[in-house]
């Protein structure tokens, strides 16, 4: 056995060195990635925050969330609608153990002291690394979904670590977490009316030729605020984290189940 | 161009991150793998990292080492922690 795997290692480092070599040296599938900026990357650098070109502006130094919530801001909202649908499926599959009746253990059995003294505080670094992804979306790498995915760790561990009984006991069903991801799905949606509403056209962030309206651009010490992207950004991060604190409350309940308790 | 520092510590990097893999692949523990394909997922973010894509890293080390790690222990949670030769 260990003769066989130190063969296939050495044979699969040879064949991934081969094919290194071949795609960044030889260059067998052409050249590889561009040195220089592509027009369209020139393009959104230039637009995304321009005072001058104020139809275009996005008012958001970070070129990400730029794209995601104002120029292809529909494809985003497709993306949130898809997990909306993902987690209504997972809640439709396996309803009958959502709402089964809690049981209730008055001892608590989690994994050790020390692992629970850890997560303790790592728990409340995820949720503050978290919530900051979600507020400085506009203006440094981060956003929504990421912030969101972030936080969803943190009732994870809460229910890997001191189990699902402890969780239920802080407060954490199944019920708040899908009333927290349905009221800012509103919320989201909201923002997206807004300019519609308002006589504008949907999604829409600054100004657009034919309507004035526009979400505050900068923030009261002119810091960039990326007008509907802050808004946007904030609501997702809490829906995601709903969403995602939703599908893990489901395995853990299944989970505790195949113990037989 | 990428610096020559930059791509020796990609080889690296990427290298130590071929070790765990290839442990990974021959670990009967499965608690073991899990953890081991958390750290293999580390390498990769800082890969990313070095490679210039902040936006990537974060959503990959939240869903990488953070979700698809407890996704995998409650799996594992389901099933046998020991696979059989």
């Amino acid at each position: 056995m260990r003769v066989t795997g130190l063969i296939a290692a050495i044979s699969i480092l040879i064949v991934l060195f081969a094919l290194a070599y071949g795609l960044v040296v030889l260059g067998i599938s052409g050249p590889p990635a561009p040195v220089k900026l592509r027009l369209l990357g020139e393009k959104y650098l230039y637009y995304m925050i321009n005072p001058a070109t104020k139809y275009f502006t996005a008012e958001s130094p970070e070129g990400v969330s730029a794209i995601l919530w104002d120029y292809r801001g529909l494809d985003t909202l497709y993306e949130t609608m898809v997990l909306f649908g993902a987690i209504i499926g997972a809640i439709l599959v396996y309803r009958e153990y959502l709402y089964s009746e809690p049981r209730k253990t008055g001892k608590i059995y989690g994994l050790s002291h020390i692992v629970r003294t850890v997560s303790k505080i790592i728990i409340w670094l995820t949720i503050i690394i978290a919530v900051a992804f979600g507020f400085t979306g506009q203006i440094t790498p981060g956003g929504g979904f990421i912030g969101g995915a972030a936080f969803a760790v943190a009732p994870v561990l809460l229910v890997l670590v001191y189990t699902l009984g402890y969780a239920r006991r802080l407060g954490l069903t199944h019920r708040r977490a899908l009333l927290l991801r349905a009221s800012f799905l509103l919320l989201l949606l909201l923002v997206i009316v807004t300019p519609l509403i308002a006589g504008g056209y949907i999604f829409q962030n600054q100004a657009k030729p034919g309507s004035a309206f526009s979400f505050p651009g900068r923030f009261i010490d002119s810091t960039p605020l990326g007008g509907s992207i802050f808004f946007l950004n904030l609501f997702e991060l809490f829906a995601v984290a709903g969403a995602f604190t939703v599908a893990f409350i489901l395995l853990g309940v299944i989970a505790s189940l195949k113990e037989g308790e | 161009m990428i610096p020559v520092l930059h791509l020796v510590m990609l080889a690296v990097i990427l290298g130590v991150s071929f070790i765990t893999i290839f442990l990974m692949v021959f670990e009967r523990d499965l608690l073991k793998m899990i953890v081991l394909s958390a750290a293999q997922s580390t390498f990769y973010a800082i890969v990313l990292y070095i490679l210039l894509v902040p936006d990537v890293v974060l959503a990959y080390i939240a869903v990488a080492v953070g979700i698809y790690t407890a996704l995998l222990m409650f799996a594992v949670k389901k099933t046998e922690r020991f696979e059989e030769a």
